[in-house]
């Protein structure tokens, strides 16, 4: 589904990401992982458009997409959601979710300006309640999110991520800064929406989280690609132990 | 019946201001207040476009005097005879809104390219740049501006006057308060749209915002624009109903007195922006009386250099206390209310 050939990135003086390829096959949980500063971020970044890769291509679901703006790329089909929280603080939970239908209203300013869009309003306000509703969040809905836990928001950037109805989603540390409780309902909420038949990538550190949900694991060390595999075949293998553990 | 009582409560607010707009000129028939109410009124109509921009997307503008004057200086030069050929003004009137819209649109495209303090300078530069244009054009009378333009009437000079028995300013402030209703409520339909989440996403994060497929530079282009709208309309009010206009009613004092009224309503709600100018268009008129009062001591103050001392300290005050302006007390004072009444329940 998702294919990346040879792509290079430096900025200034740091090579950032080495001659990456990698591929992501729908379906399967996967996951990128890799020691701080190994370029995962980067690699989100490059996907989604946020930074233009110098050299290689990015095909997805057979189409070139290097260097498309980040608004196009969402239009095919990839979302993510990001390491430090970018929740829409000035809006509530249920306005946040419905912000995440954009792609798939069809108003436009002029039906926005004369209230022409009031049927679809409330068709994309039942569907946002309906998505809620999977990950049990309908009770935040019309909270304000400056007030809501750090639990409850990353779930709620999920929801809304899953809201523009994606093929992959990115999610990048989704488990940062959550404790263990959180964290088990996170596994069982990525397992969720795997079910919807999303495919997911995630960027992660906690390894309990990684090894049980993903069922294929990258490993980057310094922009480089160090090991790609199950689990057990990470696990196992030297060189990632080398990056983690140091010689 | 228990539907109607069901709508009056769903929509009190509304009634309520309907009701309000049409006793406050019976009540306030002197023809200083009734210039004071149609004040408000097209002013009004700026602060609400600027409030899209500024409270919604989250953008700022420093020179919306510049567009408020383009559309004033076209339709009333078009309209007033003083080129070769003369318009009647409902023609000059539509001319002048297309002009100004498009051309802000067409400044929007570098100009929202800038962001946070670049872009309150880029405008700012825009506003002065206008200013200056208007200042400089010989045949629209230079720093004295021009008067003579037609005036704006409800059905004809003629029929409204002699016929409805409908003064001059009564026919301005019927108009005005159509109009600024009919924005108020276009706006409000934007914000509860997806238009309007869009804006608000753009102004927490762009960088979200574009992965949710929402094309940034579109939306800034859009606000911008339909904020401008607003502006030429209360343009054109403003050109019509005072007939004269000089480049010292857009000068970069009135933008920077729009952006305060913006500040001191509150951002975070359209009424802000109605509230706001209420407020800071009668303390501008107190001025006028404490200008008056302290001359009687022989006391003599310069009332705009009086102005912009107290558009700062007003300014400072409340982005130190009220950070979410004159709405936001109104929403800690109703939270507290409520806890209030709460904590009595729990004690009984």
């Amino acid at each position: 589904m998702l294919k990346i050939e040879k792509i290079n990135k430096k900025f200034g003086g740091l090579h950032a990401i080495k001659n990456l390829s990698f591929t992501i096959e729908k379906g399967p949980i996967s996951a990128i992982i890799g020691p701080n500063g190994a370029g995962k971020t980067t690699v989100f970044n490059l996907l989604t458009g946020v930074f233009k890769v110098d050299s290689g291509k990015i095909f997805f679901e057979d189409r070139d997409i290097t260097n498309f703006q980040s608004y196009q790329i969402a239009r095919l089909g990839i979302t993510r959601t990001f390491q430090n929280l970018q929740i829409f603080t000035n809006m509530t939970v249920l306005e946040n979710i419905m912000t995440g239908f954009y792609l798939k209203s069809k108003q436009n300013l002029f039906h926005s300006m004369f209230r022409l869009n009031l049927k679809e309003e409330k068709f994309i306000r039942e569907k946002s309640l309906e998505l809620l509703d999977i990950l049990n969040l309908t009770q935040y809905a019309n909270s304000d999110t400056k007030i809501l836990p750090f639990g409850i928001l990353r779930q709620v950037e999920i929801v809304r991520a899953l809201a523009s109805s994606p093929k992959l989603i990115l999610m990048d540390e989704p488990a940062a800064g959550l404790n263990t409780f959180e964290t088990d309902i996170l596994a069982e909420n990525i397992k969720k929406i795997k079910d919807l038949g999303v495919t997911i990538l995630l960027i992660e550190h906690d390894m309990n989280l990684v090894m049980k949900i993903c069922e294929k694991i990258i490993v980057l060390n310094f922009g480089e690609k160090i090991a790609e595999g199950k689990a057990e075949e990470i696990q196992k293998d030297e060189r990632v132990i080398k990056a983690y553990l140091g010689e | 019946m228990k539907n109607i009582i069901d709508f009056i409560k769903k929509k009190i607010n509304i009634i309520s201001i309907f009701i309000l707009i049409m006793i406050l000129p019976v009540i306030f028939n002197s023809p200083l207040s009734m210039r004071i109410l149609i004040e408000i009124g097209i002013i009004s109509m700026v602060v609400l476009g600027l409030n899209l921009l500024m409270g919604l997307a989250g953008q700022i503008s420093m020179g919306h005097a510049g567009i408020f004057g383009l559309s004033a200086y076209i339709t009333g030069l078009l309209s007033s005879g003083r080129l070769n050929f003369t318009l009647p003004p409902l023609i000059s009137i539509i001319i002048a809104i297309s002009i100004t819209t498009v051309l802000s649109y067409l400044i929007a495209f570098p100009i929202l390219k800038l962001k946070g303090h670049y872009l309150a300078m880029g405008t700012l530069a825009m506003g002065i740049i206008f200013y200056s244009i208007f200042a400089n054009l010989s045949f629209a009378g230079g720093f004295d501006g021009f008067s003579n333009i037609p005036r704006l009437w409800l059905f004809g000079e003629n029929f409204t006057k002699n016929f409805l028995g409908i003064n001059k300013y009564l026919n301005g402030y019927i108009i005005v308060y159509f109009v600024l209703i009919i924005l108020f409520w276009i706006s409000n339909n934007i914000n509860n749209s997806k238009i309007g989440r869009s804006f608000k996403a753009i102004h927490t994060s762009e960088i979200a915002a574009s992965t949710l497929g929402i094309n940034v530079t579109k939306y800034k282009i859009m606000v911008f624009t339909i904020s401008s709208l607003f502006t030429a309309i209360a343009g054109i009010l403003f050109a019509h109903f005072y007939c004269g206009v000089t480049p010292s009613d857009f000068s970069i004092v009135k933008s920077i007195s729009f952006v305060t009224m913006v500040v001191i309503g509150g951002t975070s709600s359209i009424w802000g922006a109605l509230i706001g100018t209420i407020f800071l268009v009668l303390i501008n008129y107190s001025l006028e009386f404490i200008q008056d009062f302290l001359s009687k001591f022989n006391i003599h103050v310069n009332i705009i250099d009086f102005n912009i001392l107290t558009y700062g300290l007003l300014f400072i005050i409340v982005l130190i206390f009220l950070p979410d302006g004159i709405i936001g007390l109104k929403n800690k004072i109703v939270q507290l209310w409520r806890k209030k009444i709460v904590k009595n329940r729990e004690d009984k």
